[in-house]
């Protein structure tokens, strides 16, 4: 298999501005509305003093076991051999949306047209591109995602995971090796919470039970 | 919370709606229908023999009535598995983006690890054997002149064919008979089909639990306790169908009836126990997403939950079920035209309610679900 692509998100460096997912729905034609191949949520807690907010930038993960995978009745969407990215042929897409149950991220999204549409890390532009091509491994000179380009605060990164790595702090870093995503993401900088938090990466609650 | 803790966040999720609940509850209508034809085809075939099996199913009769109402449950039980299993379909194809694309199954649909693959072939075989089925019973040059409501396709065929603008003699009606007698299957041969129709019709209705609860993500679709409540409530509703049919027919006070209705109140207190299984499941775990979907269906979905399906479509029906049967039982009540007309509209109410129940049982299922949300470290 050919190395892993991914992305690396520092939510100490996100200001939640959604530059990055109007710069997903601009470069991929995605109309406004429902559609958000990536999306910003904030999450709050506490209370006055200590209220904090934390900003988490999501889209597809990419996962090593990917769900929709698993559930797709056509085998439409793929874990490419060549770099990891997961992408949807929509030529065998049938639009039953069980990979949107099956997500645990809520990845896959769904047009007015009922077909599946979802993250490719910009293998190239469109919902359903990227099924077929060549791998990121491959390309002389790959398209840096949308998201990442426009990010003002830097903290979305995309590539090979071993580059990545490379951004990622020990703890960051620690925890991705238990972290059936492609996504590396790096713990509050806060000592206090990080080291409150039970894990460090974003996790689905129970997922495989 | 506190600051520093691992937080929850919930993500919107996607929504199959009433097309999808319409299909669940079908599919089960389905196959629990072609269960009730099957079980009355048994009884018939051990009406008029001296064997261990027709003393266990108490078969032995030389009531006409029994007889009659016996013949119309089979034949109703099988109309309604095919025109159930009919529309379902037609409701699963509409709700898909690529209605059209999906008709290429054969072909298209690979992944044979997904239980939407495995129940489309549950549902494509057995469609084929209930159709085949219904189409032995109801055509036949033997049945030219054959009385019950359950001929009722056989009369609609027979008006068309005298609208038709070529020579009527012998028809659509006509050729479907000969084509019946062609092709019919009898002895054991016919039950031999009649066990594999209903071992996939087994299959689609288990399958559409099965579907839901390969779903980790979702607490409420659990495999623990889904595939038995839709399992009963197939069933039970499958029962239901055929015998308003057989209701409908003239048979209300038949001993068919008696027993086919009996045997229904005993699986809905076995979907009642289940459903009390789930529950108990949901309010005893510490996931988020189970306590929520708790808390949805004794509070947003409180009506459709608590009254649609565990008072109108279980509760209540059993009870008129057994009213209705200690009354006929115990009193005389049948023998007067009035008590008559009040204990079959007695059952027909029960068989209705039942219906409704598993139509909102299936709708609940899938509108009170909520999926496990995400963590977020550090938060």
């Amino acid at each position: 298999m050919g190395e892993q692509w991914g992305f690396y998100f520092d939510p100490n460096s996100c200001m939640g501005c959604n530059a990055c997912a109007m710069a997903c729905k601009n470069r991929h034609g995605v109309d406004e509305g429902s559609v958000d191949w990536r999306r910003v949520e904030t999450v709050s807690s506490g209370s006055f003093p200590n209220y904090q907010e934390t900003n988490v930038s999501l889209s597809c993960m990419h996962c090593e076991d990917a769900p929709c995978v698993n559930v797709c009745p056509t085998n439409a969407i793929e874990k490419r051999e060549s770099d990891g990215i997961v992408t949807i042929n929509r030529e065998d897409c049938i639009g039953c949306r069980y990979c949107g149950w099956a997500c645990p991220y809520g990845a896959p999204q769904y047009g007015e047209e009922g077909l599946m549409q979802k993250c490719n890390l910009c293998l190239d532009k469109g919902p359903g591109s990227g099924a077929g091509e060549t791998s990121k491994n491959a390309q002389e000179e790959p398209l840096e995602p949308a998201c990442v380009d426009e990010c003002v605060g830097e903290a979305l990164h995309a590539g090979p995971i071993g580059e990545l790595m490379d951004k990622a702090s020990d703890a960051a870093a620690e925890t991705f090796e238990q972290n059936p995503t492609s996504v590396i993401v790096e713990p509050a900088a806060d000592e206090a919470a990080a080291e409150a938090a039970e894990n460090s990466v974003i996790t689905p609650l129970s997922a495989g039970d | 919370m506190t600051a520093g803790g691992n937080e929850l966040l919930w993500l919107p999720h996607v929504h199959w709606g009433v097309f999808i609940a319409t299909y669940l509850f079908l599919g089960g209508v389905s196959g629990g229908a072609y269960l009730t034809s099957t079980w009355a085809s048994l009884m018939k075939s051990q009406m008029d023999k001296e064997s261990r099996l027709g003393t266990i199913l108490l078969s032995r009769t030389d009531s006409p009535k029994h007889r009659f109402a016996c013949a119309e449950t089979a034949r109703w039980g099988s109309l309604v598995s095919v025109l159930a299993i009919a529309v379902g379909g037609t409701a699963l194809i509409s709700h898909l983006g690529a209605p059209l694309r999906a008709l290429t199954f054969p072909v298209l649909f690979s992944n044979f690890g997904s239980w939407l693959v495995v129940g489309t072939w549950f549902i494509v075989i057995f469609a084929l054997l209930s159709t085949f089925e219904m189409f032995w019973l109801l055509f036949g040059t033997d049945r030219a002149d054959a009385d019950g409501l359950s001929y009722l396709p056989r009369r609609i065929l027979g008006v068309l064919d005298r609208f038709m603008p070529w020579d009527a003699d012998p028809g659509i009606r006509g050729r479907l008979d000969i084509v019946a007698d062609t092709t019919r299957i009898e002895g054991r041969h016919r039950g031999a089909v009649r066990i594999v129709g209903s071992a996939f019709g087994v299959g689609v209705v288990v399958y559409t639990a099965m579907l839901l609860s390969d779903l980790a993500s979702v607490p409420f679709w659990t495999r623990q306790w889904l595939p038995l409540v839709f399992l009963m409530s197939g069933v039970s509703t499958g029962i239901s169908a055929a015998l308003l049919g057989t209701v409908l027919s003239g048979g209300a006070l038949t001993r068919t009836n008696h027993r086919f209705c009996l045997t229904d109140d005993v699986i809905i207190v076995a979907e009642l126990a289940f459903i009390g299984g789930l529950l108990a499941l949901l309010a005893g775990s510490a996931s988020p997403a189970a306590q929520a979907t708790y808390a949805q269906l004794f509070g947003t979905y409180e009506l459709q939950f608590v009254g649609g399906v565990l008072v109108v479509g279980t509760g209540v029906p059993v009870l008129l079920s057994l009213t209705i049967t200690g009354v006929h039982q115990f009193t005389d009540l049948d023998e007067s035209p009035l008590g008559r007309w009040l204990m079959t509209g007695g059952y027909a109410t029960k068989y209705l309610l039942v219906l409704a129940g598993g139509y909102i049982l299936r709708w609940v299922v899938l509108y009170a679900a909520v999926k496990n949300p995400l963590v977020v470290p550090g938060a």
